[in-house]
C-alpha cells in the first residue's frame, strides 16, 4: 500500500522534473522505462518483500 | 479446404485492379490489405495467450526506420524495410527475453508491452527534430514519385498487388506456424507453463520465437504502410490506439469464430478465455475474415489523412 503511494510520487516527480530540463515527452519515456525496469527488478512491488 | 474456390478467389483478387480502376476503392482495398496483415501479425502470438500491447511500438519502428533510412541515407526501402523488421525484432528480443526469463505473464506482460508502445510513441514525438514529432513525417519523393528503386508508385494498381502479396504472407505464416512443433509447444505453454517445461519445452525460447516473428511481421506492415501512404505520424503507426486496433479483430474473431460454422474443428473454443487466459486458437481464416471486416471501418478512419 505504502509502495503504491511512493511509486505514485516518484513517477509524478520524474515526469514533472524531466519537463523542466527536457521536452515533456521525455518525462513519460523515463517514467515508462522506470516502470519496465521495476517490473523486472521488483515484480513483487517497490517496497514489498519477496515471499 | 476447398482448393477450386481458393483458386477462383485468388484469380479474382489478382485480376481486380486490371478490371476495376477506381482510385478511391482501390486505395481503401490497399489499406484493408495492409492493416489486415498487421492484425494477423498480432494474432500470430495473441492466439497463444500472449497478449501484447506493444505492437504499436513495433509498427512505429517499422514505419519510421524505413522512412528515416531513406531520407537521411537514401537507403532503398528494399533494404530499409528488412532493416526496420530487424529493428522491430531486436526490440521484441529486448523486451521479450527478460519478460519470459522472469516469467512475467498475463496482465503484467500486457502492461510491460503497453509501456513499450507508449515509449515508442513518446520517443517519436520527443525527437521532433529528426522525426517531425506529432506533425508527422514524409519520405522524400524520388524521380517524380514513381520508382521501383524507391518503392514508390503513383498507380494504385501496383500498390494493390504489393499489398495483396504482403497480405497473402499472413495466412501462409499462420499455416506454417500451425503445422510446426512451435505451435504444439506454445499450446502446451498456454495450458500450463510448468507442465510444458517439465516435458522438455524451453518456455523462454519458444515464446521468444513467436514474439520475434510477430514483431518482424508488424515491422513489415509498418514499412509497407509508410511507403504506400508516404506520410506517417506517431498517432497513425504507433501507440496504444494502434495496438488496440490490432487486438480487437482477434477478440472479435474469438467471439464469433466463423470456421466453427463451416467446418467444425476438434478444438473447442471458450469465449470467456479470449483475452488473458490460456486460449485455444481460431484458424487463420477466422482471424483474417474478422480482420478484414474490421479493416473496413479503420480504413475509413484513416482516409482523411491518406487520400492522395
Amino acid at each position: 500500500m505504502f509502495g503504491g503511494f511512493v511509486a505514485a510520487f516518484l513517477f509524478a516527480e520524474i515526469i514533472s522534473v524531466s519537463g523542466l530540463y527536457l521536452d515533456q515527452e521525455w518525462g513519460y519515456v523515463f517514467a515508462f522505462a522506470l516502470f519496465v525496469v521495476l517490473m523486472f527488478l521488483r515484480p513483487q512491488g517497490l517496497l514489498a518483500r519477496r515471499s | 479446404m476447398n482448393w477450386p474456390l481458393c483458386a477462383i478467389a485468388t484469380v479474382a483478387l489478382v485480376a481486380l485492379p486490371f478490371v476495376y480502376h477506381g482510385a478511391y476503392p482501390l486505395h481503401i482495398l490497399v489499406l484493408i490489405l495492409i492493416w489486415s496483415f498487421a492484425y494477423t501479425s498480432w494474432s500470430v502470438m495473441g492466439r497463444f495467450g500472449l497478449v501484447s500491447l506493444g505492437h504499436g511500438g513495433f509498427m512505429g519502428i517499422g514505419a519510421y526506420v524505413t522512412a528515416l533510412l531513406w531520407n537521411y541515407w537514401h537507403l532503398t526501402p528494399w533494404l530499409g524495410i528488412p532493416v526496420a523488421m530487424l529493428a522491430a525484432a531486436v526490440m521484441a528480443l529486448l523486451i521479450g527475453y527478460p519478460c519470459f526469463r522472469f516469467r512475467i505473464t498475463g496482465h503484467y506482460f500486457a502492461l510491460l508491452t503497453l509501456a513499450l508502445s507508449a515509449i515508442a510513441l513518446q520517443v517519436i514525438t520527443a525527437t521532433r527534430d529528426v522525426t517531425g514529432g506529432s506533425l508527422g513525417y514524409t519520405p522524400e519523393r524520388w524521380q517524380g514519385g514513381s520508382s521501383l528503386y524507391a518503392l514508390q508508385f503513383l498507380g494504385k494498381e501496383t500498390w494493390y498487388l504489393i499489398a495483396l502479396g504482403v497480405w497473402a504472407l499472413g495466412p501462409l505464416i499462420l499455416w506454417r506456424v500451425d503445422r510446426s512443433m512451435l505451435s504444439h509447444a506454445l499450446e502446451a505453454i498456454a495450458e500450463d507453463e510448468d507442465a510444458a517445461a517439465a516435458i522438455g519445452v524451453n518456455v523462454t525460447v519458444e515464446k521468444l520465437k513467436i514474439t520475434v516473428l510477430s514483431a518482424t511481421m508488424t515491422g513489415l506492415a509498418g514499412g509497407i504502410y509508410c511507403q504506400y501512404q508516404m506520410f506517417i505520424s506517431p498517432d497513425t503507426v504507433s501507440g496504444i490506439a494502434v495496438t488496440l486496433q490490432m487486438e480487437r479483430p482477434y477478440s472479435a474473431g474469438f467471439m464469433f469464430p466463423l470456421d466453427q460454422l463451416s467446418a467444425p474443428r476438434s478444438r473447442s473454443w471458450r469465449p470467456s478465455s479470449c483475452a488473458f487466459g490460456s486460449a485455444p486458437a481460431p484458424s487463420a481464416g477466422t482471424t483474417l475474415s474478422t480482420a478484414s471486416c474490421w479493416s473496413w471501418s479503420s480504413s475509413f478512419c484513416h482516409r482523411a489523412s491518406s487520400v492522395r
